[in-house]
């Protein structure tokens, strides 16, 4: 394959995969650092928990 | 092509499916259960899910079709497609689950609606308006594809195969709802991904090998060994390789997509599934590209490029795997129809039934008439279908796009931005739509086949941008945004 079919499929692929490498590893560090991702493990609505319903929740 | 191996996969397959939609009944009771799946599902099921999804039949056929007319000039398509299930996982995924989650929200026009303090259920009308237009559309022509598959493999006759693609998809869609969808997609983009992975690896092999198939590619036309393609490093070539990337666009906002974000159990389900989604596109759309390259060295010449999977899968594989190939098509056709139909019912209604026209009843009703309306949906898909009206496969050029469209701009504004205002959101809405139609209708031809998405997409950014500039964004909702932002924290 000519380079620069190998640079753009490189492209095309590594793009995408890097930036959700580096996304992985930032939140990796955050666990590790104790603080949890923002929002994680709330359930919305049919969780245990039930809706957790913001400023304008459960007016349905 | 017919024989008992490739039967008895087909029917295994099926099945499955139907005990899928048992399976998934006993969440369907309820408006979330019926439509979200009761914000339960995994990572792993919403990351397949959605790919699977998002694809359609186009993947199989179209995308390897793609590979084998014009070569590397298709790795434009993997670009945009990689960066754009990326970038929606990354930036598009954590905010949208947490806006919908603080709403209690089970659809994309409830989200709009809480989002911009809508009184008027414009969004609600608006979208259900769009969706409906474009869902019966794109499921007639899914279930034509369907007829096809099942005659061409089977031998059913056309309208046999119709009547069949359809009632599995009603039986599993209806019985099981969004669960069952979800999950059925999961087992749908596995068979995919295996199909697609192999499906190069033994072009590649029959062709000689690695170094072989290029050569013969170069000897048929150096073209196809061109990244710009025969157009070359021309406005032409730039046009198409930007319309390639741009199919990527859909991933960052269609309402078929968002659900799973909205389905997923918690945030830690969209950090870990971004990671197996961007590996199974890889795989989908290298898989695809590389597979019709390598059956472009091995069947020159076929008068339809987009027959060149079901023409290597009958050669190269064993009965049982042309067995699985057909699967395979027919799984990429009914992951696809199997969200659109929840979502048009989804869009009737919880947002124009229950919410605008404010009709009150039980939970269990609610969830039993939009079973109803799903195999309406579906039913009308079927006329069309059978019948083969004219005017309504016309459509089809830009049921995808449009719904694309008419959602991301404003999806994404609404997220990004604190000026976002109402009217610049349905001013983005209706300017989506419209000029992706308008752009098919009288333009296309004339800009080199410019894919609608790209004049869609920045006419709905562009409405949205400059009517949110001369209007007022409610202080509460700017207030929000920064808390939303606040919650979820930085990206990177």
């Amino acid at each position: 394959m000519p380079a620069d079919a190998w640079i753009l499929l490189l492209i095309s692929v590594g793009l995408g995969l890097g930036l959700e490498l580096v996304y992985v590893r930032a939140r990796w560090r955050e666990r590790r650092g104790g603080s949890s991702p923002g929002g994680d493990e709330r359930a919305g609505v049919g969780s245990e928990e039930g809706g957790r319903g913001g400023h304008r929740g459960g007016q349905r | 092509m017919t024989s008992a191996t490739i039967l008895g996969v087909v029917v295994g397959y099926l099945v499955i499916l139907l005990a899928i939609g048992l399976w998934g009944n006993r969440e369907s009771h309820d408006m979330a259960g019926y439509y979200v799946a009761g914000k339960k599902l995994p990572a792993w099921v919403i990351a397949f899910s959605s790919n699977a999804t998002g694809e359609s039949a186009w993947l199989l056929l179209g995308l390897t079709g793609m590979g084998y007319a014009i070569g590397v000039h298709a790795f434009w398509i993997i670009l945009g497609e990689v960066l754009g299930v990326a970038c929606a996982w990354i930036f598009v995924a954590r905010p949208f689950k947490e806006y919908t989650d603080r709403y209690d929200a089970i659809t994309v026009p409830d989200y709009l609606t809480e989002r911009f303090r809508d009184g008027t259920h414009v969004f609600r009308w608006l979208s259900a308006v769009i969706l409906l237009s474009m869902v019966m559309a794109y499921t007639a022509a899914q279930l034509t594809a369907s007829g096809k598959a099942f005659d061409s493999f089977l031998g059913t006759g056309y309208t046999a195969g119709v009547w069949i693609g359809l009632a599995i998809v009603l039986f599993y869609t209806t019985v099981g709802g969004f669960k069952a969808v979800a999950y059925s997609d999961f087992l749908q983009g596995v068979l995919m991904l295996g199909c697609l992975v192999s499906l190069p690896v033994v072009g590649i092999l029959e062709a000689g090998g690695w170094d072989a198939m290029f050569e013969a590619l170069r000897a048929q036309d150096p073209a196809l060994l061109e990244p710009m393609g025969a157009y070359g490093l021309t406005l032409g070539g730039v046009l198409s390789a930007a319309g390639s990337v741009a199919i990527g666009l859909a991933f960052l906002g269609s309402p078929q997509l968002l659900t799973r974000f909205m389905a997923a159990r918690d945030q830690k389900q969209i950090i870990d599934g971004g990671f197996w989604a961007v590996l199974c596109i890889i795989g989908f759309d290298v898989g695809a590209v590389f597979g019709g390259m390598a059956g472009r060295t091995l069947f020159p010449g076929l008068s339809d490029p987009e027959t060149i999977l079901p023409a290597m899968s009958a050669s190269f594989f064993p009965a049982f795997f042309t067995g699985i190939f057909l699967v395979v098509v027919l799984a990429a056709i009914m992951s696809t129809v199997d969200s659109l139909l929840i979502l048009a019912s989804s869009a009737v209604v919880r947002d124009v039934v229950q919410q605008a026209l404010g009709y009150e009843a039980s939970e269990r009703t609610l969830s039993n008439l939009g079973k109803a309306v799903t195999v309406i949906i579906g039913a009308v898909g079927l006329v069309v279908a059978l019948l083969e009206v004219r005017v309504i496969f016309d459509f089809v050029l830009f049921a995808w796009s449009g719904i694309a469209c008419a959602f991301t701009p404003v999806v994404l504004l609404s997220l990004f931005w604190r000026r976002t205002t109402r009217a610049g959101a349905v001013a983005g809405m209706v300017a989506g739509f419209a000029v992706t139609v308008v752009w098919v209708r009288a333009f296309k031809a004339e800009f080199y086949d410019l894919y609608e998405m790209i004049p869609g997409f920045f006419a709905g950014l562009l409405a949205c941008w400059l009517v949110s500039l001369v209007t007022a964004p409610d202080a509460d909702a700017v207030e929000e945004l920064d808390s939303v932002r606040d919650t979820v924290g930085p990206v990177f």
